[in-house]
């Protein structure tokens, strides 16, 4: 099957480069799926899970927002964080997603309300990211 | 001899010099080590993000957005990274002596200055250069960005500004930090430049855009501006740790090689003190001899 190249940069890091054959990403409109020969595209990406297929395994990644730009022969997506499944630790999210719960309800305000409510969602989707991990795995 | 307590003295407040140095290297080497490893880990995204931008700028009606415009008249906004603390070699006033070159060469009509950093503040404000804005007392730099974006983005759709740069040290090794200018707005005309060399690029012109353009705008050139800003300052605080360590490195060298230098002396002088008290005796016993 032909394959694409595909690039992940963070801030932080290069978090993936290599052929897949199929990418979707959760865009600011909808889940976009990415196949080989895709028309060049821009979208903005929202926060979500992403989901790499490749002829030995398919993965997952949980990602914050950012932009993916869809190229004759490569696609490059730049968001704000992007975390392998396997990377994810789950007693860590479920911590996070508490501490978050906390400070939301003591109902904050201003800078400590948006990061409240950033790590919050950031938890959410990190737990369902490691939850279809672990139903691929079990199957 | 008093020069034998007074070279005791000195040797004393070399070793502590060089034990104070010392320990500031540690603490440099160990925060250089971070702060490397953070500029360099960021370089690949602000790079891409920025090909991102002229890519799409160049393909799209450069009147979409007020970003994207160009003020003909207004200042030139200078934004200058330098450091809050000394002691690192020669790293601020080479950025400043760079700075001055650069504006009696580029004759530019009227700046002004926002910094990050006290030494470039203080420099600013002994030239008598008009600072609109100091972010030194926030540490780290980085907690500036969100308030420093918002005030150039303002100044410029305002058309406050005709352009801005970003002058700060590039780190490009741990031996080489470069001072640099960085024109970060207007966006539109270094995309000119890049239209010229893709014309591959033009033919494909028709491409999907998701959800809209002006959505895709206003976050994109905002979140552009945001990071080329954070790796600028990611940049200067690399090398600010470096040149410190090379900074105290060196001096702690130089005190070493001082007290070196005062211990030969010091001996010396023992020596000498040694030799005229034995002369003493033989010539008081020749004389109780005689």
């Amino acid at each position: 099957m032909s394959s694409f190249l595909l690039e992940i940069i963070t801030p932080d890091r290069i978090v993936f480069t290599d052929n897949v054959e199929m990418v979707v990403v959760p865009s600011s409109s909808g889940t976009l799926g990415i196949l080989p020969k895709h028309v060049p595209l821009f979208a903005l990406l929202s926060e979500g899970e992403l989901k790499i297929k490749r002829q030995v395994e398919d993965f997952f990644l949980s990602i914050g927002g950012g932009f993916i730009e869809v190229t004759k022969n490569k696609v490059m997506i730049l968001v704000t964080r992007a975390v392998k499944a396997s990377e994810l630790n789950e007693q860590e999210i479920i911590q996070a997603r508490q501490k978050a719960q906390d400070a939301l309800s003591q109902k904050p305000t201003g800078e400590a309300l948006i990061s409240a409510q950033v790590i919050l969602r950031q938890s959410l989707i990190d737990l369902k990211v490691l939850r279809r991990r672990k139903k691929i795995i079990t199957h | 001899m008093a020069s034998e307590r007074l070279i005791k003295r000195r040797i004393k407040s070399a070793k502590n010099i060089a034990q104070i140095t010392k320990a500031m290297q540690m603490v440099a080497a160990s925060k250089m080590k971070r702060a490397q490893i953070q500029a360099v880990s960021g370089r690949p995204y602000a790079e891409k993000i920025a090909e991102m931008v002229f890519k799409f700028v160049a393909r799209i009606d450069q009147e979409k957005h007020p970003l994207l415009q160009i003020n003909k008249e207004g200042k030139t906004l200078i934004i200058l990274l330098s450091t809050n603390k000394g002691l690192c070699g020669g790293l601020n006033t080479n950025l400043l002596r760079t700075l001055i070159k650069w504006l009696t060469s580029s004759q530019l009509s009227e700046s002004v200055y926002v910094t990050m950093g006290k030494k470039g503040e203080a420099f600013l404000v002994r030239s008598n250069r008009q600072l609109i804005a100091d972010f030194s007392t926030n540490i780290p730099f980085t907690q500036n960005i969100p308030a420093l974006t918002s005030l150039i983005t303002e100044g410029y759709l305002k058309g406050e500004f005709k352009d801005v740069y970003l002058v700060y040290n590039n780190f490009i090794s741990i031996l080489r930090q470069d001072p640099t200018f960085k024109k970060i707005l207007p966006i539109s005309e270094f995309s000119l430049n890049n239209k010229e060399q893709s014309e591959e690029e033009k033919k494909t012109l028709d491409f999907l855009v998701e959800p809209s353009i002006d959505a895709i705008l206003d976050t994109l050139l905002f979140h552009y501006l945001e990071n080329q800003m954070r790796d600028a300052v990611r940049q200067a605080e690399a090398s600010e740790h470096v040149a410190r360590m090379f900074a105290m490195k060196n001096a702690t060298d130089n005190a070493h090689e001082f007290i070196d230098i005062l211990s030969l002396e010091y001996n010396k002088a023992r020596q000498e003190k040694i030799t005229y008290e034995i002369a003493d005796i033989i010539t008081a016993r020749l004389g109780v001899e005689t």
